[in-house]
């Protein structure tokens, strides 16, 4: 078969997807399978943390002494909230309460966007100091200082990256419930977007305790 | 909550259950509260080790509410549960694994 043939067969059943069949229970264990191969990656973060913290105990108590706690705590509120009103959103769908739906997601996405900004300062105040892999000040300090850092950085911007993933598929959900494709009662889409983005908040409990709160 | 769990049960269709937004706002404060134990459980002065298995504790409580309710897990038929049950497996099995072997090395 071509290419062109199996393109066109995949279209085709792409388009029938659409048009005659659903299947909520088979997006949902997919959502959840990708979700496993997430919590895989991320568990690989956290060996390597563990690791870490057992060779260089008191250095990892000193390096997490430089960053702020209560940033560090507003963030975790601050997704807390989304992830609360991401789940709201969905049970607004299936209630047929659109508007409210539409506000709750869009809240959430400004959450986000919010956890965003807060990283954005939270980085650029440690570059400044030349705190940053690399950098002039971090290079003079002790191994187990640029490994935490290391660790600091790969995780949190790992993280960050999987808040921006979260935020292009909430905002994909929120077209999609304003122009009535997740209907009540079908919000797959929004369900699965929903569960990534909680998947997003879970890392980021362990994260927080673990960076901010070693001192 | 038991009316939702009722519908969870009613319809192999995920979507078609209501989480009340009660429950759901119920979690969240449990979350805020259990973020605010974690802060206060950081000053304590139990040794490193201890410190941070009491946080990495606290944690998996507000990681398994959150798959549990958030996620809607509680609430799903059957074969998603068991398949979570297989991924804590593989994750209980794994960590303990590496870190015996980073330990006797």
């Amino acid at each position: 078969m071509s290419t062109t043939a199996i393109h066109a067969a995949e279209h085709a059943g792409e388009h029938a997807g659409h048009e005659e069949h659903v299947d909520p229970v088979g997006t949902k264990i997919g959502m959840w399978l990708f979700l496993y191969t997430e919590v895989m990656l991320f568990m690989g973060v956290f060996i390597w943390y563990a690791q870490s913290v057992a060779t260089y105990p008191l250095q990892f108590h000193h390096a997490a002494g430089e960053l702020n706690t209560l940033i560090g705590a507003f963030n975790t509120l601050v997704l807390l909230t989304s992830s609360l009103t991401v789940a709201m959103s969905i049970t607004a769908t299936q209630r047929g309460h659109k508007k409210f739906a539409l506000g709750l997601l869009l809240f959430s996405i400004l959450c986000g966007l919010t956890f965003l900004v807060v990283k954005y300062f939270e980085w650029s105040a440690k570059f400044e100091h030349g705190y940053y892999p690399g950098g002039e000040h971090l290079m003079a300090m002790p191994v187990g200082i640029q490994t935490f850092f290391g660790f600091y950085f790969a995780a949190t911007g790992l993280h960050a990256l999987h808040v921006i993933l979260g935020l292009i598929a909430l905002l994909v959900a929120t077209v999609m419930v304003a122009k009535d494709i997740n209907k009540p009662g079908q919000v797959g889409f929004l369900e699965n977007a929903g569960l990534y983005w909680h998947l997003v908040d879970l890392v980021w409990i362990y994260l927080f305790p673990l960076l901010y709160l070693v001192t | 909550m038991d009316h939702a769990h009722a519908h969870g049960h009613d319809h192999h269709d995920e979507g078609n259950h209501f989480v009340t937004y009660t429950t759901y706002i119920q979690i969240w404060l449990t979350l805020c509260v259990l973020t605010g134990l974690t802060v206060v459980a950081a000053t304590l002065d139990l040794g490193q080790t201890s410190n941070v298995v009491l946080a990495m504790f606290i944690a998996t409580v507000k990681a398994g509410l959150v798959i549990s309710v958030f996620m809607h897990v509680k609430y799903d038929w059957g074969f998603l549960r068991a398949m979570m049950f297989v991924l804590f497996i593989t994750i209980a099995g794994i960590i303990p694994l590496y870190l015996s072997d980073f330990a006797w090395r």
